[in-house]
């Protein structure tokens, strides 16, 4: 019995001891990042949300990661990663990466110019249905391999962002573990879940439903990580989420509530870090009724919709539901891409001027304050996800600013998974939507410039102007920033004066850690890009373990 | 034995009968498991074809129907698509973990319940018992939910005794031992568990009191009471046994009954069991796992209300010849 209390005492001082070396020097210890869902896929060409990103971009490096600026156009910015330097042909339309001898994937064997390729056939197989394969597809023509260390790239055509676009989504896959893994089984495979990565973290523990563990990758070719563990776990309710958080079980929350800011706040040992936002939610309007060819009866009017936007204090509803963290929308571009530009002005909020534009285009008010012409009322509905709190607590606020100006809005609350048939359909009048972008603002020319794909939940208004497509085209095609920004300058003018729909707000990208964890400069758009250079601070108090205190 | 075979015949047809509604409900609901996706569009129309064929989603419901038929008859439950990993496998995981839970509260409960109702009827219209009785009411009222944040609230944030949610502490779990870790997983216990036994044991006081109340005046406890045995002895080895039919199908019927309540204390504690899993599989239209879950759960009722039967005939014959 003595002998068992001894052995109890001892594992318990080299836990103590281990935890003040970890946590207490700045050398060491375990991150905890809570996360509201399981990644359903962590594989590079099978993720498609934010946190399977997240863990991805940390297990596995990519051939050159973007620099801190964001710049997408040609190369400059971009830091080495697996390529410790590449090579452009005259013409642009080969590029020749060297791939760093001493990197490792997570199970020792070399990263060879092989798996470079492979990722590439991985990612275009349609067999393996990667959401990166058209973009991927777009771009290049095929992968080849010069040697064991070097890999060529060969594009189709030169674009402004043609780097970009395959070190983002070419990324390099080990062929000895996949290659013997069918394609069209790779998603279902145990290897999907069985992650052998090359980035400076490799998964130890994918626990269903309840976390996945990374441990340091201690002969990282870049260098051993600071922390030597990190674990996202997965807490499905906000308010537990929060709850941990604030009472100390919790490191970092991603996407921390705008609306819980307030609470944060109070908290000393807690920061809140503002990242760059690069979404933005928006009321679209269906320029069309329904799927036919026939204008919308209230939204195929330009003036309308010009006048609805103008009826909205956005700034006001915005700072009512989120306070100071949220900025107001100003189009299909965000203010933390690099095509932002400061001359853009929204319409302005004038509620006078907004009912002398419905006046002047004939349409009057009835005895119930609706307006109507030619017997069709200024009455339409618009879908928002029951999932979207903010969303939720926005509409009541436009409608009744609507009903200022004589326009009658019903609000339909919609579960999300049900509203994307809608959307294919062209089934509604409005929808209370979101769209999540990238430090690129090329995805405008899908999400705007092009008539819908069907099936596709982009551009579902069927915004058509002409003038704006070829300005977007011309600044993807661009191949200086300064150009393309004039070029996105002048798109967005045209297309913030047409109204296809109300920008309302940029999502805030807010990141909650301890104030004892040590962070570099975040990147905007990822704030996990650094991540091994992570750590706690010297002499900070470790994380309160659950249940510190013994009943 | 008739009847206990005549009871698990006509379970087999209300299982298959809502693995049918399930199948085809969750079909008809808007949306699928690749959904255009509102706010991240990126998931092309051709990708998300592709997927649908992938899995089959993309044939005549009849035909899936047939294949969903074909494959259980095989033991293969389908793939989960959000979970990325068989269904069997999610399962697998997730349903030890709610047995745990359900278990524990299940037993704990009863036992609570069993002893507050007892008590109950033994003191029957003294103050006390009016007040424990109110109180089991007011616990009964509460929904389940609200509960679980006054525990939270009192136990995990105020007080820390218990982890707030949660099976395990990532942390610290892996590097424990046995004892420990098992030490670490009724930590977390502790709370959902408690919550689940109070809903519980409110409910099993109220029948178990009545059922007490009808036994007490019965001629066996008088003669009992004339032999000269002290009350306690007549409450606890006479009335009690005699009173537990009505707990024992009551019990049965709880079985089913807690898998769904323990759906909203699951969420509440993060416990990775059953509920959340349904629960966020519903809301993904991840069809193959919604429907064995619902299958399972249709057996969970049908064997569970045919227990209660072939326990409440058991104790009272002429309940089986009037089945």
């Amino acid at each position: 019995m003595r002998r068992t209390i001894l052995h109890r005492l001892s594992i318990a001082l080299v836990f103590a001891v281990a935890a003040c070396r970890g946590e207490g020097t700045g050398a060491g210890g375990t991150l905890v990042v809570g996360i509201p869902a399981e990644p359903e896929k962590i594989l590079p060409p099978l993720y498609n949300e934010t946190m399977a990103r997240a863990i991805s971009e940390v297990v596995y490096d990519k051939l050159a990661d973007i620099g801190p600026e964001l710049n997408t156009v040609g190369d400059v910015g971009y830091a080495p990663r697996l390529a410790q330097r590449w090579e452009w042909s005259r013409d642009s339309l080969q590029i020749v990466f060297h791939l760093d001898p001493r990197a490792r994937w997570h199970d020792g064997v070399p990263v060879r110019a092989e798996d470079v390729r492979f990722a590439w056939q991985v990612t275009v197989d349609t067999a393996v249905a990667s959401p990166k394969a058209s973009t991927l597809g777009d771009e290049l023509d095929s992968v080849t391999v010069r040697d064991s260390l070097t890999a060529v790239a060969w594009y189709k055509r030169r674009t402004a962002e043609q780097f970009h676009q395959v070190v983002n989504n070419l990324i390099p896959l080990p062929a000895h573990l996949l290659a013997q893994v069918p394609r069209d089984s790779l998603a279902t495979s145990a290897a999907a879940r069985a992650l052998v990565g090359s980035g400076p973290f490799r998964v130890v523990k994918w626990a269903t439903g309840q976390s996945v563990e990374l441990a340091a990758d201690t002969a990282h070719y870049r260098g051993r990580p600071k922390l030597d563990r990190v674990i996202f776990l997965i807490v499905g309710e906000t308010s537990t989420l929060l709850a941990k958080f604030y009472g100390g079980e919790l490191d970092v929350v991603d996407n921390f509530p705008a609306g819980d800011v307030p609470e944060l706040r109070k908290h000393a040992d807690l920061r809140l870090t503002t990242l760059g936002s690069f979404s933005y939610n928006y009321i679209v309007f269906n320029l069309f009724d329904g799927a036919s060819d026939r204008p919308h009866p209230v939204f195929g009017d330009r003036g309308v919709r010009r006048a609805l936007t103008m009826a909205l204090d956005r700034d006001a509803m915005v700072r009512n539901v989120f306070g100071d963290v949220v900025a107001t929308g100003i189009g299909p571009l965000t203010h933390a891409q690099w095509s932002y530009d400061p001359s853009l002005t929204p319409i302005p909020f004038d509620t006078a001027a907004a009912r002398k534009t419905l006046d002047s285009l004939g349409w009057r008010a009835g005895a119930d304050g609706v307006r109507a012409k030619n017997g069709h009322k200024l009455a339409f509905s618009m879908i928002v996800p029951a999932s979207s709190k903010a969303r939720l607590q926005l509409a009541p606020l436009i409608q009744a600013q609507w009903k200022q100006v004589g326009a009658q809005l019903d609000v339909v609350s919609q579960e999300p998974r049900a509203i994307g048939p809608l959307m294919s359909k062209h089934a509604f009048d409005a929808i209370f939507g979101g769209l999540t972008a990238s430090p690129s603002p090329s995805g405008v020319h899908d999400a705007w410039a092009v008539a819908p794909a069907p099936g596709s939940a982009y551009n579902v208004g069927r915004y058509v102007n002409a003038a704006f497509a070829a300005q977007v085209d011309s600044g993807i095609g661009a191949t200086t920033v300064p150009a393309a920004k004039t070029h996105f300058r002048d798109a967005m003018r045209l297309i913030i004066g047409d109204a296809p729909a109300v920008w309302m707000y940029e999502p805030p990208n807010l990141l909650a850690t301890g104030t004892r964890v040590q962070t570099p400069p975040l990147r905007r758009d990822a704030w996990w890009a650094n991540l091994e250079q992570w750590s706690f601070a010297p002499g900070a108090t470790p994380a309160r373990a659950p249940a510190a205190k013994a009943p | 034995m008739r009847f206990a075979l005549r009871r698990a015949g006509q379970a087999a047809i209300v299982i298959v009968a809502v693995a049918t509604l399930a199948f085809v409900l969750i079909h008809l609901a808007p949306g699928d498991p690749f959904p255009t996706a509102l706010d991240d569009p990126s998931l092309t129309d051709a990708v998300r074809a592709r997927l649908r064929a992938q899995f089959g989603f993309d044939r005549p419901l009849f035909e899936q129907y047939l294949r969903f038929l074909w494959n259980y008859l095989r033991g293969d439950f389908g793939w989960s698509v959000a979970r990325n990993m068989p269904v069997a496998t999610a399962i697998a995981d997730a349903l030890p973990r709610t047995v745990l839970l359900m278990a524990t509260g299940l037993v704990a409960g009863t036992a609570g319940g069993v002893a507050l109702g007892t008590w109950q009827a033994a003191r029957r219209g003294s103050g006390a018992e009016r007040l424990v009785g109110l109180g089991a009411v007011v616990v009964y009222a509460v929904p389940e939910f609200l509960l679980a944040m006054g525990m939270i609230a009192l136990f995990a944030l105020r007080l820390r005794w218990f982890p707030m949610s949660g099976i395990v502490d990532a942390r610290s779990h892996d590097a424990l031992g046995a004892a420990g870790r098992a030490a670490d997983v009724l930590r977390h216990l502790a709370l959902p568990a408690a919550t689940l036994a109070l809903v519980v044991a409110a409910s099993v006081s109220r029948y178990h009191r009545a059922a007490m109340l009808a036994v007490l005046p019965e001629d066996y406890i008088r003669t009992a009471r004339a032999k000269g045995l002290s009350e306690r002895d007549v409450v606890l080895r006479h009335a009690l046994p005699n009173a537990m039919g009505a707990v024992l199908a009551l019990g049965g019927l709880l079985i089913p009954a807690l898998f769904g309540g323990a759906a909203v204390i699951e969420k509440f504690f993060d416990w990775p069991g059953m509920g959340r899993l349904m629960f966020n599989a519903a809301l993904g239209r991840d069809y193959h796992l919604v429907v064995a879950g619902v299958v399972l759960s249709g057996a969970l009722v049908a064997a569970g209300t045919a227990i209660a039967d072939v326990v409440a005939a058991a104790f009272d014959p002429a309940q089986e010849l009037d089945a």
